[in-house]
């Protein structure tokens, strides 16, 4: 930043000459070096190194417990709303003082309005880690990067066993844990345990000027109790859930219809783009690979279809699964996925499409083994070799018959199952817009539907074989018609009462994300609906057709997926300043 | 995404990393320097301390210093003012040093509507001596005017002064403290004898009764709030302001009187006081003057009429009235509200007079106590040489002009026997065209200026037009013939002066990028080439410019005598003046007239009134809401040319600029939370976001200051006294935003 200085050090000159006329060259010259030169050190006494002890220790001792909390007792924040005067000195020294990333910030303050002209004025409302007695992210967590530590409570992030897979920013109900892109991890706050342990108080307990917040010892039993009766703060997510440590006390009531100061803000999320062409792509394999199987099953494709459709759904599939790839901070610390399996659903759609992936791979191969022995016997420069080729391929004739189906229907299984995993992933983040309800009939229907344009495109492709083509097409049309009409019904929330999570999704697709909205529809419409109607008139280039149709409804279904992570509505506490 | 240098190869033994260079990153180590636990790459080598740099309280941060640089800061605990704390501006001061707009060569714009280029520091200082000469040349000394700022170290404005009016023959020029401080200065000088703000921080802790008027200072001084927190008397807290803010919320009671009634409010509170006989005789007696006029005067203040007025119940009136006759150690502060008015001067001697009536003045706890706004307005308000002569003195007084003669060692005709024009003359000047030249310091006025498009036109018609500032993109150096790049805080030495009246010091503890100098320097070098560099040769650093400072002090109210240096200042972690040789410190808490002793000819403080008239805009069926402006957050300073730059505040900051609306009045024109709204005063229509909230009164508007379009709105009307702007009171209209 700094271009390098033109003068050397040596050059400065103790005593500027005085009273005599300079040029201004000879005066700059020194002034700019006086510049660069930092003189504090050397002129003003400093205060001594070897003072250990925290100074400030004075003015918070009383902020902070003495004793460790005891078996069925943890730590926890504990915020005076009635001292927090909306200063945000807390953000700061936690800032400052853990040394975070430039734009880091691992504390919030959030303000709550009155929602009536009553006498009551805003509360100002700080929050950082709840460090939750069922933590959202740790459950979430597919690699076990969280800790709820077994003293203290504290919920830690092992920074370097995280992946940066995000999943534990969409189970956190509290926006708390942070992604670093430049570091490929989440950080979050942490208690400032080591300054905890050494009777130190966290970086935000020191700093606040009101002494609003300190750190207190709570029973386990109370914070269930809290939480089971939905005490914790209005306009805030529901304390069930995750039961937050936080206790936020006042003097005053704090009336429960209170608004968060951004209550009705409307904020477009991340749009996960590797995540989006992840869901697209893998379901369409699926699709293809399931509609293959049924097909050949019911006998509608030709061996030749059956092959091409199938390596073409293993193809998409593998898309899909490499950019989920891109989509983690830290991929090559991705193989301790199996350590969440059982509590996390992220760790279980990994176990599902790896397995799906090691299968499907086998079931392709076993499809071209045919023709990939064929070539090479015929490729053969020798033809000892040739002899040994064809020997093996009898035995393939007589094994895959037996296995085929056996794998066939384990593709089936595991992939409806992986599919699901893929829903239960989003479902159990309590976002209002990823509920099971909206994600599922999202998920399957990319699968469905991609299945069917298999099927339409092979069977076109293949003329050969007699199949009632109309039907497929009228298939096709309906279930996008329905695809399409059933996320359309996400705008009958914008008649719900109040700001709801839901209804805000509905205003983001309306307004900001009006544009992809209506990429969306127009692309869906167009390659769902309107090219394959054209199908059913004669035209000369029925493939050109199809294809077209595919390529719309592709790009329709990447902007829906797109959409549904940047118009979702996460909970967090109230923020708005 | 990959970040493909932080990929390495797995351990499959180490199935939960529980270190690694990523963990490490962030593990404290017991920290040295009494700092407590640090992360290693923050660990400092050696701390110093300095003040910070943003507002008036003056709050002492630990610098820590890795190889002499700054690499983090902290809240310096044994420092009087902050014990520790600080708030996010000064958590986050060294943020701005490195902003990538940062002015690093002069820049200069040939023709008004090309681009500025860089140029070099010579040719830039010949082109400033040789167009000012030449404006001064055809139309006079009176021709040019400096508008400096409350942001730069007392040694600096002492420095601009001298050499602008004593130097180079400048009459005019005022400093940005025009906009926030020259009704404290006007209302102390008048009644006080001298501006003289007679508190010190501690009678935040020692009041039993504390009276907030216009002044919200939970978020614009909220190391002060803090000292309230810490009264352990269970303090009545009193707010007075139109709006129900943060500091109303946390008050113990709260009084929303109209806007701009404050004057009539407070001759209606003496009228009480009086009536009652809850007035101290004894003390009015020995130590002020002027008290049977005034009686005379609030006779007219009714509580029936002061309750029309002002929106107060009588029966609040007189809640109010007993609660400040019935304290033991009654404290009124005011802040902005007050300064910032039509009638701002005489707003603030009636808290002064309420304070003088009921003795509370001079003791622990009590007070008429003014909280400054900017870091060094109270440097500028005595040593910038330009509203007063230097020390608090007066140019028009004979006496005076000899006396800073004799102590500067120059000719008597050197120094000017009038006054200089006030901020606002100077731009008339500029519209008259009577001004041709302007050189403006470390603030901008295209942004903060009320009306500010009126002074965006006439700033065209200057010939040349000089901003000196740490970044080339502040609205103002934007519109500049030649922009000097400066050294900002944290990259020069020097003092400032806090509200309480300590002076503490800043330091150079950052390099300056490119080529950017200390506006010191760039005094020296200007001094230099304009021709006048011998008579500056006492004048060589910021510490010897410190001692002609003291003897500029000395005698007056605010000598400073007895501050031996800068390591003295260090050492005692900032000394309040009065502090004459000789004397010994025993406190960290000083406070003034203890002995009831004031600075006027009779050592008696006066009661001065007058009879309270209507802002000069009203609202009307056209525009028939009140606009009230005002800090926003704790997060942003003034026109955010340093704290835009800083992520965390910025985080910590709106991110548009939002109208506060009352939701009767919000409900009538269909507004909700989040609706694009235009509003429009008889100046300029503006767009930005309407809320909706309980904590405005119907009729009312409030937008923050920071942001640039308000002050298109704002309406340019003056304190007679002070010539003050009054940022508090303007007529506008709103209506939803026509898509």
């Amino acid at each position: 930043m700094i271009p390098p200085l033109k003068y050397s050090e040596g050059d400065l000159q103790e005593q500027i000459p005085r009273a005599k006329p300079v040029s201004t060259k000879d005066l700059l010259q020194n002034l700019l070096i006086e510049q660069r030169s930092l003189t504090a050190v050397e002129e003003f006494a400093q205060q001594h190194a070897d003072i250990h002890h925290p100074l400030q220790a004075k003015y918070y001792q009383n902020l902070i417990p003495v004793n460790l909390p005891q078996s069925g007792e943890q730590f926890a924040f504990e915020v005076d709303l009635d001292r927090c005067s909306s200063c945000k000195a807390c953000v700061s020294a936690c800032h400052s003082l853990n040394g975070l990333g430039d734009d880091e910030i691992w504390r919030s303050v959030g303000v709550l309005h009155p929602a009536v002209n009553a006498g009551q004025g805003q509360v100002t409302v700080t929050t950082a880690c709840h460090h939750c007695l069922e933590p959202g992210c740790l459950e979430g967590c597919p690699v076990t990067a969280y800790e709820k530590d077994v003293i203290t409570g504290i919920v830690r992030h092992l920074n370097d066993q995280c992946i940066g897979c995000q999943y534990c920013v969409m189970k956190c109900p509290y926006d708390v844990p942070k992604y670093s892109p430049h570091l490929g991890i989440i950080r979050k706050c942490d208690m400032c345990h080591d300054r905890l342990k050494s009777l130190e108080a966290p970086a935000c307990v020191q700093a606040c000027p009101n002494e609003a917040i300190k750190i207190t010892i709570v029973s386990t039993a109370s914070i269930s109790e809290r939480a089971a009766n939905g005490v914790f703060l209005p306009d805030s997510p529901d304390p069930g859930y995750t039961k937050p440590g936080t206790v936020y006390t006042s003097s005053k009531p704090i009336p429960s219809n209170m608004l968060g100061g951004d209550h009705d803000k409307l904020i477009i999320q991340d749009g996960h783009w590797p995540l989006a062409v992840m869901l697209v792509l893998t379901q369409a394999g699926i699709g293809f690979l399931g509609a293959q199987i049924i097909g050949s099953a019911v006998g509608v494709l030709p061996t030749l279809a059956n092959r091409w459709m199938a390596l073409l759904g293993l193809i998409i599939f593998s898309g899909g699964m490499a950019s989920s790839i891109l989509h983690l901070g830290q991929p090559l610390k991705a193989w301790r996925f199996f350590l969440g399996l059982r509590t996390s659903w992220l760790s279980r759609e990994i176990l599902a499409f790896g397995v799906l992936t090691l299968l499907a791979t086998v079931y392709v191969l076993a499809l071209w083994t045919e023709p990939i022995l064929e070539g090479l016997s015929t490729h053969s420069p020798s033809r000892l070799i040739s002899g040994w080729i064809q020997g093996q391929y009898h035995w393939v004739q007589t094994i895959y018959p037996a296995v085929l189906p056996i794998v066939s229907v384990t593709i089936l299984i595991v992939g409806i199952t992986a599919v699901f995993t893929s829903v239960m992933v989003y479902a159990v983040t309590r976002r209002q817009f990823w509920r099971w309800e909206v994600t599922l009939p999202r998920f399957l229907g990319t699968v469905i539907i991609f299945g069917l344009f298999g099927l339409l495109y092979f069977t076109l492709h293949f003329r050969s074989f007699p199949v009632d083509i109309t039907l497929l097409i009228w298939a096709v049309v309906i279930s996008c018609t329905f695809k399409i009409l059933g996320e359309m019904s996400l705008f009958l929330h914008l008649r719900d009462r109040g700001h709801p999570a839901i209804k805000r999704t509905a205003i983001l697709l309306r307004g900001p994300l009006k544009k992809l909205m209506l990429t969306r529809i127009i692309s869906g419409i167009a390659g769902g609906i309107f090219l394959p109607l054209l199908l059913l008139t004669p035209n000369g280039h029925p493939l050109f057709v199809a294809s077209l149709s595919l390529g719309f409804w592709l790009l329709g279904e990447f902007t829906e997926r797109s959409l549904f992570f940047k118009a979702v509505s996460p909970d967090k506490m109230p923020g708005g300043i | 995404m990959i970040n493909l240098k932080r990929i390495k190869i797995p351990d499959i033994k180490k199935i939960r990393e529980w270190k690694g260079a990523l963990t490490a990153e962030l593990v404290q180590f017991p920290g040295k320097f009494g700092l407590g636990r640090l992360p290693k790459r923050l660990e400092p080598d050696a701390t110093t301390t300095a003040v910070c740099g943003f507002c008036s309280t003056g709050c002492g941060l630990d610098i820590h210093l890795k190889n002499g640089e700054a690499i983090n800061l902290s809240g310096k605990t044994d420092y009087p003012v902050n014990l520790g704390m600080a708030c996010p501006k000064g958590w986050e001061a060294l943020s701005p040093l490195d902003a990538p707009d940062r002015a690093l060569t002069p820049l200069y714009r040939s023709t008004r509507e090309g681009d500025p280029k860089p140029i070099s520091w010579e040719s830039a200082i010949n082109l400033f001596c040789e167009k000012f000469k030449r404006v001064m040349d055809t139309h006079g000394s009176g021709s040019v005017a400096f508008l400096s700022s409350g942001q730069i170290a007392t040694e600096e404005m002492a420095f601009l002064g001298a050499l602008a009016k004593f130097g180079m023959g400048w009459i005019h020029g005022d400093s940005n403290t025009r906009q926030c401080m020259a009704t404290a200065a006007t209302a102390y000088k008048q009644s006080f004898g001298f501006d003289a703000p007679p508190y010190t921080y501690q009678d935040f802790e020692e009041s039993d009764v504390i009276i907030l008027i216009g002044s919200n200072i939970c978020i614009a001084h909220p190391i002060m709030w803090q000292r309230v927190l810490r009264n352990k008397n269970k303090p009545e807290i009193i707010v007075i302001d139109p709006r129900k803010t943060e500091t109303a919320v946390a008050a113990t009671r709260h009084y929303a009187l109209s806007p701009k009634s404050d004057l009539t409010l407070l001759y209606g509170i003496a009228h009480i006081l009086i009536q009652e006989d809850w007035v101290k005789h004894t003390y009015i007696e020995a130590h002020t003057e002027g008290f049977e006029d005034f009686k005379e005067h609030t006779a007219h203040f009714t509580p029936q009429m002061v309750s029309e007025t002002s929106g107060l119940s009588v029966k609040e009136l007189y809640e109010f009235a007993y609660t400040i006759a019935h304290g033991k150690r009654v404290s009124f502060w005011w802040t902005m509200g007050v300064n910032q008015g039509h009638e701002s001067t005489r707003t603030a001697q009636a808290i002064i007079n309420l304070a003088l009536m009921t003795a509370n003045v001079g003791r622990p706890g009590t007070g008429a106590n003014s909280i400054t706004g900017q870091c060094n307005a109270m440097g500028s308000r005595l040593f910038s040489n330009t509203s007063s002569l230097f020390g608090g003195r007066d140019f028009t007084k004979a006496s005076d002009r000899l006396c800073v003669a004799d102590i500067l060692a120059i000719p008597l005709d050197k120094i000017p026997v009038n006054n200089s024009l006030a901020y606002d003359q100077i731009i008339d000047g500029i519209d008259e065209g009577k001004i041709k030249g302007l050189w403006i310091i470390g603030t901008n006025t295209a942004h903060s200026w009320i009306n500010q498009e009126r002074f965006r036109r006439i700033a065209q018609k200057l010939e040349f037009l000089v901003v000196q500032d740490m970044y080339s993109t502040t609205d103002t150096a934007q519109i500049a013939d030649l922009v000097l790049p400066a050294a900002g805080w944290g990259e020069k030495n020097g003092t400032m002066i806090n509200s309480e009246r300590r002076i503490g010091l800043i330091k150079k503890v950052r390099k300056a990028p490119g080529e950017a100098l200390s506006d010191f320097n760039i005094f020296k070098l200007i001094a230099n080439a304009w021709g006048c560099g011998a008579e500056f040769d006492r004048w060589n650093s910021p510490e010897e410019v410190f001692q002609i400072i003291k003897d500029i002090s000395k005698d007056q109210p605010c000598d400073l005598t007895g501050i031996r240096d800068y390591q003295m200042i260090d050492h005692a972690h900032g000394i309040q003046w009065p502090f004459r040789e000789g004397d010994i410190l025993t406190s960290d808490q000083r406070r003034l007239f203890s002995d009831g002793l004031f600075f006027t000819p009779t050592n008696r403080a006066k009661f001065i009134f007058e009879m309270p008239n209507a802002p000069s805009e009203q609202i009307n069926h056209h525009y028939p809401f009140i606009l009230l402006t005002g800090r926003g957050s704790s997060s942003q300073w003034h026109t955010l040319t340093r704290s835009g730059k800083s992520d965390v505040l910025n985080a910590l900051s709106p991110d548009c600029l939002c109208v506060e609306i009352n939701q009767e009045d919000a409900a009538l024109s269909n507004i909700y939370t989040g609706d694009s709204v235009t509003v429009e005063s008889s100046r300029k229509k503006i767009i930005c976001v309407a809320r909706v909230t309980p904590n405005i009164k119907p009729g009312q508007l409030f937008m923050p200051m920071h942001f640039v379009e308000v002050n298109k709105l704002t309406q340019d009307s003056f304190d007679p006294y002070s010539r003050q702007p009054s940022y508090k009171y303007s007529a506008v209209k709103i209506s939803k935003t026509k898509s």
